[in-house]
């Protein structure tokens, strides 16, 4: 996944939670405000409720109040009597006067508008306040309904015309009671009350503070609603605003559909309002107790508001934390980046100073060999400009004769599944001249396409150090082989002489011996032993130059047949000595047999010359050690001092006099050229007085050479 | 049958006069009488062998004794041409010479010479090889040249 594609996942997933918080405000936020709103709801409705009952309640109570003031009166046998006398006897006027007072304090107590008393007729005899009285209507027939009856009237409200102001009227029959008979009514007793002193303001007082609020009452009148009383917000309404029934809306119209409870509609000024309808028993009114819509759900609003409020900074909150987190993230993101830049920049530092000021050239081609980048060693091996390179090809580079090197190379580094292969050739610089390199190349793949990397080192030193040391080589092999050469020639020609010198020297002895004086025979004798001697030294060194130059080619060799036949060629030696040779097994091995021979010969003749007095017991074994055979020959000899261990190999190398041992002291350097050929070693371990031990290796298997 | 009174007539191809005269003196007491005839080189042999110059009386050789290094014509050559020549192909040849590369031996033999000897340093080796050859050549073998007499 790329930085890129990190960074918008992550980013994603914070918008994820980021959406989710705001789905969460939300519902949390509608839920809380449906919560509140019901419950406001429901608190304002069970209060429009409580407040519609406690009015009809007090209305109740306060009609209840009027009909006992009422009854106080018509069933007071006591008053009765005395009006029933007075309306008898109109002159008996301390009677009027007693009447006249109760009538005051019911004026005055009870806040009557009018008390009065009238006749059968109906004609008004007693008025409290004094004063005028003219009947309307209303009070007319209260009165004769009354009288006709006998029975008490509650009135509804009305309109008196004459004093233009709404009234309410009671009304009862004044009726002396004679045991079980109930004679006709001596009159009526009125009491008139004007609603706007008590009623009206009852009606209208408002429990708890509110703008809106207000009681109204209503009775139905026909097709129409009729409102009774002052309203809040309109004046003169009472028994003067009306309103249809059939208005569907109306809070009015529809308690005079006869709708009880709560309701939610629209008032007398068309305002929304939210509403309690109650009948009040007992009469025809009905009592609306109604608040505005808007001042209901002025909290609702307010809570939504809130809500709203709470849920925004919420949100405000969360966008600010998932923004944090976010910026966080971006910054770490970022920083990671730019870490990670920073690592890779230097990365592309540390290998470009690397390519740039290494010691070998460093070239990248493409397939074709084009070259796309050098780096300074290039550029001052081949002595191009780096632009020039880039517009070069590989076989620009190529001297004439390894072009076709060139290509095998290129082939093979394609073609097989090796990924990288090193060779060497020769290179061209741009003044034409030549250098050896050595190549090393390498297959890049890089999305499908390969390039190819060589790191090419100027060998021009290498090589001359090769060729120094292969010119040294074969230098030293020529004087070698001048060397043996030489020996062979001076062995040769000195033979000649020689032979001359002791020929004629044995002759002079085989024919003057005795015949002349004895110095003339010492004389003989020591140039017959010169002569012995040399010829002896010269068969040596003719031996020596002869294991590098007539050596035969290697064959599988038998060492035991080996051993036979140098113990064949020493049997007078052995016989004359009595030395007792014994041996382990051998192996077969890849060498010169005659060589080996003479390896065998020398070191067993050597192991039974170098006895002193002693039986000399000579043992030969072989056994194997890694990757060569090591042969040892061990004898009972006179033993080699540690410090001559090396030396005894050398030629002419002696460690006896002549008189003690003989010797030309070039055996065991024949053992060692014999060895060396064969690739081995040779040495000697040795205690001086018990013996000493012979050591030489043959590889196990040794290739052929001549 | 050649008379054995009559000594062998023998000619001696070496150009040291060392070893002509010690030849010359082991030959001396030889139990067959012999006659030595000497050259110093291959082409004085040649000439001796096919009468040439100063050699028109010269005897028909019983035996050669060659030595192979020599000036001018070396034995090698004085071979050759001896066993080239149907004349003289028939008298034995000893090769006598201090070399025992096997690669003179080779050649010697290849060139048909009839016996090989390695000049023994030893005076006493030296009287019995000579020895070996006059029993060899002298007394048991028949001699061609007699056939052509």
């Amino acid at each position: 996944m790329s930085f890129k594609e990190a960074r918008l996942k992550d980013s994603l997933n914070l918008l994820i939670i980021f959406l989710i918080l705001i789905i969460a405000v939300n519902i949390m936020g509608y839920v809380y405000y449906q919560n509140q709103k019901d419950h406001i709801t429901k608190e304002k409705q069970n209060e429009l409720l409580a407040i519609a009952d406690l009015k009809v309640a007090q209305i109740v109570n306060w009609r209840n109040e009027r009909l006992s003031d009422l009854s106080f009166i018509s069933d007071n046998p006591l008053v009765v009597s005395q009006l029933h006398q007075w309306l008898l006897d109109p002159k008996k006027n301390r009677l009027k006067e007693e009447i006249l007072a109760w009538m005051r304090s019911l004026h005055r107590n009870f806040s009557y508008d009018r008390v009065i008393i009238v006749n059968s007729a109906g004609s008004l005899r007693l008025l409290i306040p004094e004063g005028q009285e003219v009947f309307g209507p209303n009070d007319k027939r209260l009165i004769a309904e009354t009288i006709k009856s006998g029975k008490t009237i509650f009135s509804d409200l009305y309109r008196s015309k004459l004093e233009k102001a709404t009234r309410l009227s009671l009304v009862a029959p004044i009726i002396v009671r004679a045991g079980q008979n109930r004679g006709l009514p001596d009159g009526a007793f009125l009491l008139r009350i004007n609603p706007y002193v008590f009623l009206y303001p009852l009606v209208q007082s408002w429990p708890t503070p509110s703008p809106t609020a207000e009681t109204q009452l209503v009775r139905r009148e026909g097709d129409e609603v009729l409102f009774l009383n002052e309203l809040r917000h309109q004046k003169n309404t009472a028994l003067a605003l009306r309103c249809p029934v059939k208005e569907k809306n109306r809070v009015a119209a529809m308690a005079g559909r006869g709708v009880v409870g709560i309701v939610e509609g629209v008032d007398y000024r068309g305002v929304r309002v939210l509403a309690a309808i109650k009948p009040v028993p007992g009469s025809t009114w009905i009592v609306i107790s109604k608040v505005d819509a808007e001042e209901v759900y002025a909290p609702v609003r307010e809570r939504f508001w809130i809500v709203v409020l709470l849920g925004g900074v919420l949100l405000v909150a969360a966008g600010v934390g998932v923004g944090l987190v976010w910026s966080d993230q971006q910054a770490r993101a970022y920083r990671k980046q730019y870490e990670a830049e920073l690592e890779k920049l230097a990365l592309i530092r540390h290998f470009e100073y690397i390519t740039r000021y290494a010691n070998d050239i460093i070239l990248m081609t493409g397939r074709d060999g084009r070259i796309i980048e050098a780096n300074e060693k290039a550029i001052s091996s081949y002595g191009y400009t780096r632009d020039e390179l880039r517009h070069a090809n590989m076989t620009d580079l190529q001297s004439p004769d390894s072009l076709e090197n060139y290509e095998i190379q290129i082939k093979r580094l394609e073609g097989s599944a090796e990924k990288g292969l090193v060779f060497e050739t020769v290179h061209r610089r741009r003044d034409g001249t030549t250098f050896p390199v050595e190549v090393s190349a390498r297959v890049i793949r890089i999305e499908g396409a390969d390039f190819f990397q060589s790191i090419i080192r100027d060998i021009s030193e290498r090589k001359q150090a090769e060729d120094k040391l292969s010119r040294a080589m074969e230098e030293l092999s020529r004087s070698n082989e001048e060397l043996e050469k030489f020996a062979y020639v001076a062995s040769h020609d000195l033979q000649e002489p020689l032979r001359m010198v002791s020929s004629f020297v044995q002759l002079l002895e085989k024919r003057y011996k005795g015949k002349l004086d004895q110095d003339a025979d010492d004389f003989i004798n020591f140039a017959v032993d010169g002569a012995n001697r040399m010829q002896t030294l010269i068969t040596d060194l003719l031996a020596y130059s002869r294991v590098g130059r007539l050596g035969k080619k290697f064959g599988e060799t038998s060492c035991e047949a080996v051993l036979d036949h140098a113990l064949s060629n020493l049997q007078a030696v052995v016989e004359e000595t009595g030395a007792v040779v014994t041996r382990g097994p051998l192996p077969a091995v890849t060498g010169d047999d005659s060589q080996l021979v003479q390896l065998f010969q020398n070191l067993i003749g050597n192991a039974i010359k170098f006895c002193k007095g002693r039986l000399p017991s000579i043992h030969i074994s072989a056994e194997q050690s890694g990757n060569a055979w090591v042969f040892s020959v061990r004898d009972n000899g006179i033993g080699i001092p540690p410090e001559y261990s090396e030396r005894i190999f050398s030629i002419f190398q002696r460690l006896h006099g002549r008189q003690e041992y003989q010797g030309t002291g070039i055996g065991l350097a024949i053992c060692r050229k014999v060895v060396e050929r064969h690739g081995g070693k040779i040495w000697v371990k040795s205690e001086p007085g018990t013996g000493s031990t012979f050591y030489f290796t043959i590889p196990v298997q040794k290739e052929i050479k001549s | 049958m050649k008379n054995t009174d009559q000594p062998i007539e023998i000619l001696l191809v070496e150009d040291n006069p060392g070893d002509v005269r010690l030849t010359v003196e082991v030959l001396k007491d030889a139990r067959v009488r012999n006659n030595m005839n000497m050259v110093n080189d291959g082409a004085e042999a040649l000439a001796f062998l096919r009468h040439e110059g100063k050699y028109s009386a010269a005897p028909r050789p019983d035996l050669i004794l060659l030595d192979l290094n020599l000036p001018k014509k070396d034995g090698r050559e004085v071979l050759a041409e001896i066993k080239a020549d149907p004349d003289l192909k028939r008298i034995p040849v000893v090769v006598l010479t201090v070399s025992k590369d096997e690669v003179d031996i080779l050649k010697s033999y290849d060139l048909y010479a009839n016996c090989y000897i390695t000049k023994p340093i030893n005076l006493e080796q030296f009287i019995t090889v000579v020895r070996s050859i006059e029993d060899f050549w002298l007394t048991i073998v028949k001699l061609p040249p007699n056939v052509d007499k």
